[in-house]
């Protein structure tokens, strides 16, 4: 029953206004993104991003199941995203809203289904035993571009993630703990980023990473996903005004440019963590004997 | 000014803060309860304020949701109409106020203003009761509109509830603003524009230009969720000004 | 050392706060007062919700469980006859989680004192009206039958009992969730630990306590809550 509430019609019809002479609310060109920051947690597999007041946190976690009986080659990969009341009391728990279907959709399409994580390698022992990598996107704030965030965070979790290290003898197989032997990470691969474009008077103006208040006053809105070299994962556009094709294939030129700051943001940062928790740890130890 | 006294929930004000009143009555503000006979407790973790003149005591936090009182002043948005009353939302998520089709300058059956689904307007409120649905009116005791009625075009910015009761605190006699605000003031000065704020944490901006409406709005946000000072605000308004 | 918190988090919840002890992390937001639907209203009180989401994974009886435990706690802090016909909702979002496996019993209770902590400075920060101010620890008894305040994981996991307490101000018990084989000799003297635990947590600075000692604990709560209260109003030393 409860639901985002609605814009009052000054700021509908001042926000098109200001879009009509390329002023955003906040003063950012039509196609940049609000500040991005992403960060990681002491565990491995959880990823906190923040595109301006919008936060996501992605965390990833893995258990040892059965491989289902058509597929018994491949490890099981799951995502679920439940919103919460948390990011706006407009979500309700435990019914699903349209906000978190197309959500869970594209993330489905964008990640798994593009064979992001390679699943053959989750394999342990064929039709017996395999991992189970679980990942949960948890939405603690909402002003907009959820999408764009939340498919931002969850690549970054997976990239972060170490799942633990098994070793199989024969028929046994021995999963170890992360203080037993340091895990390992998963194997990625592409990365497939998202990036969801809104248009405004029937297409003519076009801009990226929306607010909510921009969100609510859209005409339509186009979700591209693609990796840094321009393969496309999968389009994604649910109704509103419509675009030529023309208007579609400028956009992907666009979002590939975005894409590729989006792929080196998450380098930069897992190198930085790598960095961070290698000070005085494994590898400094071996290079500390390489020394000697 | 003497050493703010913060108290935490539950905790009771000590007598000795209790202004001296020639009634013998004191007026309790938000975040302050009456334990009969004598105890005043506080409701939440926030600084003590005192207004020896009014003999009013209160307490000062800075974020959650708007409560309404009595008298304050308001931008309400129009949800739906009904026979004789507009149901009115003052915050997101809360049930809606009502406002009479004929609480406005000059109304009558036959000229009762037409607002729809979505329309703001600026308001009083005349009743704020746990028991009962919240009233508001857009017009004076006198039956005079005095700036309040609907709020056409403009823009409207989301400031915390804390901030708009600043804004809306005025200047002392030297001039200088009681809330710490001096944007608008500032602003003023360069730029024509109007402008309404409402205790709900709304401020309506209308100037005849939409990259002036922005950028006043922009600095109220970005001062409210910086916690900028005076200064900081001069600094700002003049860097914005020059870019503009 | 004190717990670490971050308070106001989050920027569309009306409050919220991190706390992160030793053991677990956990953001809280609330909303509130706002509409109930109607099959929850409460003619005199405002209705309490509480979401409690695990770091992976979605809630299931034992989420259910915490959630009516940490609701009961919340009720007798909270003024809800003061919006009645209303909803405060509570969402906890666990973030961190001990990585040493735990029995299912002992790390529910020891989960019980960070959820009720990230609450109560959640519904603080959103002005919401409180009857007292609250307090919550844990005690874990060793094989040894040594009790240990705030235990560490290692610590909780070689524990014979552990055991949940809240306090408010005025030394009322509010929450009393034990695990583990005790006696009700061993009870007492953990409760009496706690009790005093939840005191020093919001001890007046100036009083004759500072000077017991290096032992004593800081008051975080109270200094957290001052700050706080102070920075609300810092506006007012700049005029």
């Amino acid at each position: 029953m409860p639901r985002e509430a609605d814009p009052s019609t000054n700021e509908q019809a001042f926000l098109l206004s200001a879009l009509r002479e390329n002023i955003r609310l906040d003063g950012r060109a039509l196609d940049a993104y609000r500040p991005i920051s992403l960060s990681f947690g002491e565990d491995y597999g959880t990823a906190d991003v923040r595109i301006g007041k919008t936060r996501v946190r992605a965390t990833i976690s893995a258990d040892v199941v059965t491989p289902f009986v058509d597929r018994k080659f491949d490890g099981v990969f799951t995502i679920s995203t439940e919103l919460s009341p948390m990011a706006s009391p407009a979500f309700e728990v435990g019914r699903q809203d349209q906000t978190e279907i197309l959500l869970s959709r594209i993330l489905e399409k964008t990640v798994r289904r593009s064979g992001a994580l390679d699943t053959e390698s989750l394999c342990i022992v064929a039709g017996q035993k395999c991992f189970h990598i679980r990942a949960d996107i948890h939405v603690m704030d909402h002003d907009g571009n959820l999408v764009d965030a939340s498919c931002l965070a969850l690549i970054a979790a997976l990239l972060h993630f170490r799942r633990p290290d098994v070793e199989i003898k024969g028929e046994e197989v021995t999963v170890f703990s992360v203080r037993e032997r340091e895990p390992v990470k998963l194997a990625m691969q592409h990365q497939p980023f998202c990036v969801t474009t809104s248009c405004y008077e029937e297409g003519t103006i076009l801009l990226h990473d929306a607010t909510l208040l921009e969100e609510q006053c859209r005409e339509g809105d186009v979700l591209i996903s693609m990796n840094k070299f321009g393969e496309i994962c999968q389009i994604a556009k649910y109704g509103g005004a419509p675009m030529d094709g023309l208007s579609i294939l400028t956009c992907t030129n666009t979002v590939l440019e975005r894409v590729k700051i989006f792929d080196q943001l998450v380098k930069d940062r897992i190198a930085e963590d790598e960095k961070r928790r290698d000070v005085g740890g494994l590898i400094a130890e071996l290079s500390a004997e390489n020394d000697r | 000014m003497a050493t703010m006294t913060t108290l935490l929930p539950g905790e009771d004000v000590p007598s000795s803060q209790f202004p001296k009143s020639k009634k013998g009555t004191l007026t309790l503000g938000p975040g302050l309860r009456h334990v009969p006979p004598s105890t005043i407790l506080a409701t939440t973790a926030g600084s003590l304020q005192v207004d020896h003149k009014k003999s009013a005591l209160w307490l000062e936090f800075e974020n959650g949701r708007y409560q309404p009182a009595v008298g304050d002043l308001v931008i309400a948005q129009v949800h739906h109409t009904g026979s004789d009353h507009f149901f009115c939302s003052l915050t997101p998520h809360t049930p809606h106020a009502l406002l009479g089709q004929l609480a406005f300058e000059g109304a009558s059956k036959k000229t009762r203003p037409n607002l729809k689904s979505g329309d703001i307007v600026y308001g009083r409120i005349t009743k704020a009761s746990k028991w009962e649905d919240t009233e508001l009116e857009c017009i004076n005791p006198s039956g005079k509109a005095d700036g309040m009625g609907q709020l056409k075009e403009g823009m409207l910015f989301h400031v915390s509830h804390a901030f708009a009761r600043r804004l809306m605190m005025g200047t002392d006699k030297s001039g200088h603003s009681k809330g710490a605000v001096v944007i608008l003031e500032e602003m003023g000065e360069k730029i024509r524009f109007e402008v309404a704020v409402g205790r709900n944490g709304k401020v309506w901006i209308n100037s005849s230009s939409v990259k002036e409406t922005v950028m006043i709005g922009r600095l109220l946000t970005t001062a409210d969720e910086e916690h900028w000072d005076v200064e900081q605000q001069k600094k700002a308004v003049k860097k914005a000004l020059q870019d503009a | 050392m004190g717990p670490e918190i971050i308070h106001h988090p989050l920027v569309r919840a009306d409050g919220s706060a991190t706390y992160s002890s030793s053991l677990f992390s956990v953001t809280a937001a609330v909303n509130g007062p706002i509409e109930v639907q109607r099959r929850d209203e409460l003619p005199e009180e405002a209705a309490i919700e509480v979401n409690i989401r695990p770091s992976s994974g979605v809630g299931g009886p034992r989420e259910r469980w915490l959630e009516s435990v940490v609701s009961g706690v919340l009720r007798s802090v909270l003024l809800v006859h003061m919006n009645p016909r209303t909803l405060i909702q509570i969402t906890l979002q666990v973030t961190k989680e001990p990585s040493l496996k735990l029995r299912r019993s002992v790390k529910d209770i020891a989960a019980l004192p960070s959820l009720l902590h990230a609450s109560f400075l959640a519904v603080a920060d959103g002005g919401l009206p409180l009857a007292t101010t609250m307090s919550a620890s844990l005690v874990a008894v060793a094989e040894t039958g040594e009790t240990v305040l705030e235990p560490s994981e290692k610590e909780l996991a070689k524990s014979r009992s552990a055991h949940a307490f809240s306090f408010n101000t005025h030394g009322d018990l509010l929450l009393d969730e034990s695990a583990g084989e005790f006696d009700s000799q061993m009870w007492e003297s953990v409760c009496q630990l706690a009790a005093k635990a939840c005191a020093d947590t919001v001890q007046r600075g100036e009083d004759e306590a500072m000077g017991n000692g290096a032992a004593e604990k800081l008051p975080w709560l109270r200094l957290e809550l001052e700050d706080r209260a102070r920075e609300g109003s810092a506006w007012r030393e700049t005029t």
